[in-house]
C-alpha cells in the first residue's frame, strides 16, 4: 500500500497489519516522527514512513495494490 | 495543496498502483466540523480552508473517472471522530493548522479538563484503477 498524507499514522497502522509493505509519507516532519515512534516492532519491517510530498515521493510505478489518500489529496 | 498540484499528485498516485488495484480517497465533506464535550457541542470550526482543496480533489478524481483511468465502485459518507485529552489539547492541535478554533471558543475550551472530540463528516470513495 502507498499512503498519501499519513500524518502521525492514524490510519496507517490498522491497514499495515494486513499489508505486505506500506510506503506512508507526509510533508509534516513532526507528524512522521510521531508515526515512527509509535510504530510497533512487529510492523517495523513492513512500514516505511517518509517525509515527502505527493509530487516528489519516489516509488516504482505500478508496484502497489492500494493507494490511500488520508484527507490528503 | 494547490489545484494544479492535486491533478499532478493524483496522476502520480494512480501511476503507483497496478491496473486492477484500488484507490481509497478519504475526503472531508462541506459541513463544518463540531467540537463536542460530554455529548454537547462546544463550538463549530470553520472548515472553509480545507473545502477549496476538497473541491479540487473531488474534481480531479471525477475527471480521472471520466477519462477512464478510475472506476468508482462505492461511496460511503460517515462521521469521523478525533479524540483529545482535553480542550487545551485540541486548541494546541489547531494552533498551526489552516482551520482555526474560533477565538471566542478558546477560553471555554482551555477550561475543559475532560475529553473533547472533533466530529466531522467525511466521504470515502473506493476507486478501481483501470489503466
Amino acid at each position: 500500500m502507498i499512503e498519501l498524507g499519513c500524518g502521525d499514522g492514524r490510519l496507517t497502522l490498522p491497514v499495515a497489519a494486513d499489508a505486505a509493505y506500506v510506503l506512508a509519507f507526509d510533508t509534516d516532519a513532526d507528524a512522521v516522527e510521531r508515526a515512527r515512534r509509535a510504530l510497533p516492532t512487529e510492523l517495523a519491517a513492513r512500514v516505511d514512513y517518509r517525509v515527502a510530498s505527493g509530487r516528489d515521493i519516489e516509488f516504482e510505478r505500478r508496484s502497489f495494490d492500494l493507494a490511500l489518500f488520508s484527507w490528503s489529496l | 495543496m494547490e489545484a494544479e498540484d492535486v491533478v499532478y499528485v493524483l496522476r502520480n498516485m494512480i501511476d503507483a498502483v497496478e491496473p486492477g488495484g484500488l484507490v481509497l480517497d478519504l475526503q472531508v465533506i462541506r459541513v463544518n466540523p463540531l467540537v463536542e464535550a460530554a455529548g454537547e457541542t462546544v463550538c463549530e470550526i470553520d472548515g472553509e480552508p480545507l473545502f477549496a482543496t476538497m473541491d479540487a480533489a473531488t474534481a480531479a478524481v471525477d475527471a480521472a473517472v471520466a477519462a477512464g483511468r478510475l472506476a468508482e465502485e462505492a461511496v460511503d459518507d460517515h462521521d469521523v471522530r478525533k479524540h483529545y485529552v482535553n480542550g487545551a489539547d485540541l486548541v494546541d492541535h489547531f494552533s498551526d493548522k489552516k482551520r482555526r478554533v474560533p477565538d471566542e471558543a478558546v477560553p471555554r475550551l482551555l477550561a475543559l479538563d475532560e475529553p473533547v472530540t472533533l466530529r466531522e463528516r467525511c466521504r470515502l470513495r473506493r476507486l478501481r484503477v483501470l489503466r
